[in-house]
Parts: structure tokens; sequence; C-alpha cells
């Protein structure tokens, strides 16, 4: 894996994907809802237009409920 | 925030929502800071934000939580009380709990198991059981009103679920507001404006501590269901959700969806014979007809 990768924890599943990008544009390349989902990144809420960083660690928090 | 054109840093963020909340809560006039609110709880994200918001603006709140009993081997039930009750103790707010086992004998699981409406749709069965003990509670509890959580994507997911259907009866009371009738306490949806992820943030940002599993019974729901459509296309268009429901209001208000004289809303109500609530039978109001069912396939089992 290339070192300018970062990851992605959702659903306790980890996910590579590219770093020096737009978070929405990778969530939205992994077929991941931004509406349906918030990020957090070293313990600090996030918003999809922030760019990742080389060997970030991202957890995409499902905020989606409903029966 | 796309929808809103908005970005904000987490101070005004959390200054924001409660601003936002208060105006929908004057605009559609759902209660006064004189007013006793009962809002139900579930140990999720959006009733404890919701509680939180109201505590902090002002509002004379006392939560309800219903224990349902659902398991699911991650005692989902005891572990969204835990959450409702940390919650209320941390601030000193008075939290009432109905637990559905102590009270009529069988967990939500178990009247779903032996029953048809609970067997086909258990959330269909979870949401009658609510919606008639927070109603009891808060008639014979006295509270001016019952606020609900229900935030927008719920409202967009209601509203498309009701749409497809052409549910008119439905469509015709999909305000955030309805009225006290006798019976019946006035019910009211503050968060109605609310994206369901804006008050995620704001939960988190808050460090407001909740249940994160979701219901057992929720997989392959047709809510969720509903809400993955809906996102797809807020992905996409930013807003979709909240102009689809906004639009809507706007219909209800020009009488788009005007109330039929056989609607459920316009039927006489009696009272259940045996529990005393409102029912448009005649006879036994649906949650009593539950047990029943029980009673009837009890004699059955001892006949046999």
């Amino acid at each position: 894996m290339a070192e300018s990768n970062a990851t992605l924890i959702l659903n306790k599943e980890k996910l590579q994907c590219r770093s020096k990008t737009p978070l929405w544009k990778v969530m939205q390349e992994n077929q991941i809802s931004v509406s349906a989902h918030l990020a957090i990144r070293s313990g600090e809420l996030i918003t999809d237009d922030e760019m990742i960083n080389p060997g970030d660690l991202i957890e995409l928090i499902p905020v989606v409920s409903g029966g | 925030m796309r929808q809103h054109r908005l970005s904000l840093c987490k101070q005004h963020y959390l200054l924001w929502l409660p601003d936002q909340v208060e105006r929908f809560i004057k605009k559609y006039q759902m209660f006064t800071k004189y007013e006793r609110v009962l809002v139900a709880v579930s140990g999720g994200k959006d009733s404890l934000a919701l509680w939180d918001i109201l505590w902090k603006l002002g509002y004379q709140t006392e939560g309800l939580y219903i224990n349902l009993g659902i398991d699911g081997d991650i005692s989902y039930s005891d572990r969204s009380m835990n959450f409702a009750q940390s919650f209320a103790d941390q601030r000193q707010l008075c939290l009432h709990v109905v637990d559905i086992k102590d009270q009529y004998l069988e967990t939500v699981p178990e009247i779903s198991m032996r029953t048809k409406r609970g067997r086909e749709k258990p959330c269909s069965l979870c949401g009658l059981i609510k919606r008639y003990v927070l109603n009891q509670y808060a008639v014979n509890g006295k509270f001016d009103v019952l606020v609900t959580a229900h935030n927008l994507d719920d409202e967009a997911a209601i509203l498309l679920a009701n749409t497809l259907d052409w549910s008119l009866d439905y469509l015709a009371r999909g305000k955030p507001v309805l009225p006290l009738k006798p019976g019946f306490s006035k019910k009211t949806k503050p968060f109605c404006r609310i994206y369901e992820r804006e008050a995620a943030a704001f939960a988190i940002l808050n460090g407001i501590e909740y249940v994160r599993d979701e219901c057992p019974f929720s997989i392959d729901s047709k809510q969720l269901f509903y809400k993955k459509h809906l996102n797809e296309w807020e992905d996409k268009q930013p807003g979709t959700k909240l102009r689809f429901y906004l639009k809507y209001l706007s219909a209800l208000e020009k009488g788009a969806f005007p109330s039929r004289q056989d609607s459920a809303d316009n039927l006489v109500h009696h009272l259940c014979p045996n529990c005393g609530q409102p029912t448009t039978t005649g006879s036994l109001c649906a949650f009593c007809k539950l047990f029943k069912e029980k009673s009837i396939s009890e004699e059955n089992s001892i006949i046999k």
C-alpha cells in the first residue's frame, strides 16, 4: 500500500483510500453516502469537504436509524 | 451543511441547532415555556439531543422511556434505557420508565411472536404499543404536550411511503403538530426540519452518549429502505429531503390533502371498554385486542 494512503473505518471494517482528496469524493468513490454518515478524525468531527491527509485514520459513523 | 449552504465551527454549531429548534417550536406553535412537556426518550441520538436542547432552552421537560424488552443478544432495550437514565441523571432531569413486561406480562418480541400483526410487521406492532403508552402517559400525567424526536429524515421517509401508497388519510395529517383532542394528548415534533445527520452531530459534539446499535427488529425495515434512497438523492442534490418535506407542508396548508369525512380523524371516537382510551371501532381498541388474542389462544390451548 502506498504511503500516501489513508484508512476509513466503517462498521469496524478498515478500508484503504487515497489521500490528498476531499472526504466526500473518497466516500463517493467507495459508494458510501455522505448524507448517511458523520466522520471523525483524531477524535474531532470533520466536514465532508475536508482534505484527507496521508496516514489519516477516519471513522465513519452511520447516522441513519429507524424501524 | 450543503443543504443550508452553511459551514459552522463546533462552538457556533452548538448554538445554531438549538436556535433552529426554538424557531420551529415558535413557528408551528408547538408549546411554550409555561407548559409541561413529556419527551419520548429512546436512548438514541435524536431523542437525547432533543431533550438536551429543550432543557438548555429552559422548557419544563420530563422524559418517558418505554422498555420494550427487546434483547437481540445485545440487551438492546436495557442498554438503551441505561443511556437514557445516565443522561437524565447527569442533568438531574426526571425520567419516567414504563416496562412493558412488568405492566403487561410480555415483552414486545413475545407479543410479536404470537400475533399476526407482529409476525408480519414487528415495527408496526412496536409503533402501536409506543403510541398507546406515550399517549396514555401524557394524558394521565396531565402533560400539556407530548414531544417526539422524529427528524426530517423520518418525516421525509414517511412522506415518501405515504405518497407511493397514496395514503390520503395519512397525508392529510402529516403536520408537525397534532392538536389536543378528547383522550388524545397534543403531539409535536420539534426536530421535523432537522436532518438526522445534524441531530447526530449535535449529540457527538456535545458528548452525549447514546445507543448506536440499531434495533434488531429494524433490519430490512421499509423506513430504512426509503431513507437509503432519499440519502442517495440528497447526496446528488443537497436539500432534496428538506424541499420534499417543506413543499408537502405548503401543499397541506393549501388544502391539497383535505381530511375526508370517513377518515379516522373524523370518525366518532368511542371509549375502549377495557382501558378507556379512545377508539373508532366501538369495541376494544387495537392495543387491548393484542391481549384479547392472548387470552383466546390460551383458552384454546386449555381446551386442547
